[in-house]
């Protein structure tokens, strides 16, 4: 079965839970009306369903491949690309000085989340391209501007983060790649980074990678870091592509899951010609990746959303299809599709209950990160990125665990056929299992939460947000489904209020223990 | 905290759902499946992770009762 977008539930969250319709209210989003965001999803659940959708078990099947230093995408994928691109996907909330849309981060979100779900190996190429954007978008002087943004925003070219290196995992400070100053201006670079999402590939004319390096005589740990724009190509003044740069592919990894997204071993300064360009200023380069940390993040959530939407979409299907036993109330012991079992039913519910959950939570994080930069009123800035802060590592964790428990139930509903990789639920089992690790693994996120977001500004972050939900849930009526919904949100705010008190009480003496909590906090 | 917070936003919908059903708007059966998708939600997965409560709060004693030795088999 193919994936069909949930066009009713994705317009009706962004309705109710991120509130769109008063996004229009602020100059820089005056013409994202409702009519507009519902022919957006309505577009890119048609592109996604018809287009992407279908290469997502070829992908899995053949993957990208290595050939002579080249790697050559899976099979239709770079058409598809060129089809993403003419679509005008790539750039929908980014800055339209630079051929960008800009629309809300979190309609960009809902569309990511089609992506994702018909494709997750396909989405990830544009998933990083976003990030470069940022990053230059933020960082990058006119020049660089100037030079990449217009390209990476369309898609024209595409971007890759590259942080980790075999020595240099989830602590970051340990890296080691150089880059020298040149008389020119620019930096030679030198080193090997791995684990690079798409960090070479033939479905575009150009790459710009944003690489963390250390320059000479630099402090160590993250402190002594700078982000440099290393390009696949060099790009002459006229805009046209120069010289190859002495960037190279040494392999591919071979994966679990998500094989058309070519994870790469980038091998620079071979021949100790590779030219970088340093963006941001010297030994800031953890800071450049902190500016695009939330939104990556968030869009991470999401991909654990997505693929949790398209293996509960191929399980409900795939239930209602399969003829087995008969229901254990019927006397006459009719044949009926398992979806008719209560085992079954509750795995089905589950599936669906946790992914609609976790989609509230990706859109309420997307539009707060929206709200913090495009209001006017100073409070309402503040009072969003706080909670987009604090939102940022519940949305990554709870969403991408919902992915892993999501596509391991479409498994279960399967029975045995889902364990063969005929029925194709295993394959989002497999692609979803990367997401609770990268982009900072689900321990860090929790890390995050309890030892940096619940202390933020003395704790007024969570308060707030727990004082919202203590008063939504007091204006509930006692019964019908109301009355049942009032009793369990009192119970769970109060849990997690105690929780809290816990983890923020326990002072650096007993720092230990707020640690040992910290996962289960984020579930 | 994931839970609660979903929980939170789903009980938001149902309000939503219902007041469209009774003003006769939008697609019915998408809003009661809505309204039954968070009950289920509130009353099948929001007590397992209000229980978790106690594991939160127990402190690292445990995770820390054998030596590094003895984790390793």
């Amino acid at each position: 079965m193919t994936y069909s977008a949930p066009e009713k539930e994705i317009l009706f969250v962004l309705e109710t839970v991120a509130e769109t319709p008063a996004l229009a209210n602020f100059p820089a989003f005056e013409e994202c009306d409702p009519d507009l965001v519902a022919a957006i999803i309505s577009e890119a659940g048609r592109f996604t369903s018809e287009v992407l959708a279908p290469l997502n078990v070829v992908g899995d099947r053949e993957g990208a491949k290595l050939i002579d230093g080249e790697v050559k995408a899976a099979p239709g994928f770079a058409d598809a690309y060129r089809q993403y691109v003419e679509g005008g996907w790539n750039g929908l909330a980014s800055d339209p000085e630079y051929g960008g849309q800009g629309l809300p981060h979190v309609l960009s979100l809902a569309v990511e989340e089609c992506v994702q779900s018909a494709n997750m190996a396909f989405a990830l190429c544009p998933m990083l391209t976003r990030s470069a954007i940022e990053a230059i978008g933020a960082h990058g002087t006119d020049e660089q501007k100037a030079t990449y943004l217009e390209k990476i925003t369309t898609g024209e070219w595409t971007g890759s983060m590259q942080l980790t290196e075999p020595q240099a995992g989830s602590d970051v400070g340990a890296l080691k790649s150089r880059a020298e100053p040149q008389p020119d201006g620019s930096y030679k670079i030198k080193g090997t980074k791995i684990f690079i999402t798409w960090g070479e590939h033939d479905v575009a004319e150009n790459i710009v990678h944003l690489v963390l390096a250390r320059t000479p005589n630099s402090p160590a740990g993250t402190k002594g870091i700078s982000l440099f724009i290393v390009p696949k190509f060099l790009v002459n003044e006229d805009g046209s592509l120069g010289r190859r740069n002495d960037v190279t592919c040494a392999s591919l990894e071979h994966k679990l899951g998500i094989h058309a997204s070519p994870t790469c071993v980038l091998t620079y300064g071979d021949n100790d010609d590779c030219t970088g360009y340093l963006i941001g200023e010297e030994h800031r380069g953890m800071a450049c990746m902190f500016t695009m940390m939330n939104s990556a993040r968030v869009a991470v959530g999401v991909q654990g959303m997505a693929i949790a939407e398209a293996a509960y979409q191929h399980a409900a299907q795939f239930a209602a299809d399969r003829v087995q036993g008969s229901r254990i109330d019927d006397p006459e012991r009719k044949p009926v599709p398992i979806i008719a079992h209560a085992d079954v039913r509750r795995n089905l519910m589950t599936m669906r209950a946790l992914t609609e959950a976790s989609r509230a939570i990706c859109y309420l994080t997307g539009v707060s990160l929206d709200r913090a930069h495009a209001s006017d009123d100073a409070d309402e800035r503040a009072r969003n990125a706080g909670l987009a802060d604090l939102l940022t590592p519940i949305a990554k964790a709870f969403s991408t665990d919902v992915g892993v428990e999501v596509s391991s139930l479409g498994i279960q509903v399967h029975g045995g056929m889902g364990y063969v990789e005929e029925t194709g639920a295993a394959q989002y089992y497999r692609d979803a299992r990367i997401a609770t690790i990268y982009e900072g693994t689900n321990g860090i996120q929790a890390l995050d939460l309890v030892g940096r977001k619940l202390n933020m500004a003395g704790g007024a972050h969570w308060r707030a947000f727990l004082s919202e939900i203590r008063n939504f849930a007091g204006a509930l009526a006692d019964d019908g489904d109301q009355g049942t919904m009032k009793a369990g949100l009192a119970e769970g705010v109060d849990a997690v209020e105690n929780a809290a008190n816990f983890l923020v009480g326990n002072g650096s003496e007993k720092i230990l223990d707020t640690a040992a909590g910290a996962t289960p906090s984020c579930d | 905290m994931g839970t609660v917070v979903g929980g939170y936003l789903l009980a938001k919908q149902v309000s939503a759902a219902a007041s469209r059903i009774a003003a006769g708007e939008g697609d019915a059966q998408f809003l009661n499946a809505k309204i039954a998708t968070a009950r289920f939600y509130l009353e099948q997965i929001l007590p397992p992770a209000v229980a978790l409560l106690g594991p939160i709060t127990t402190g690292a004693g445990m995770l820390y009762a054998l030596d590094e030795d003895a984790l390793v088999r």
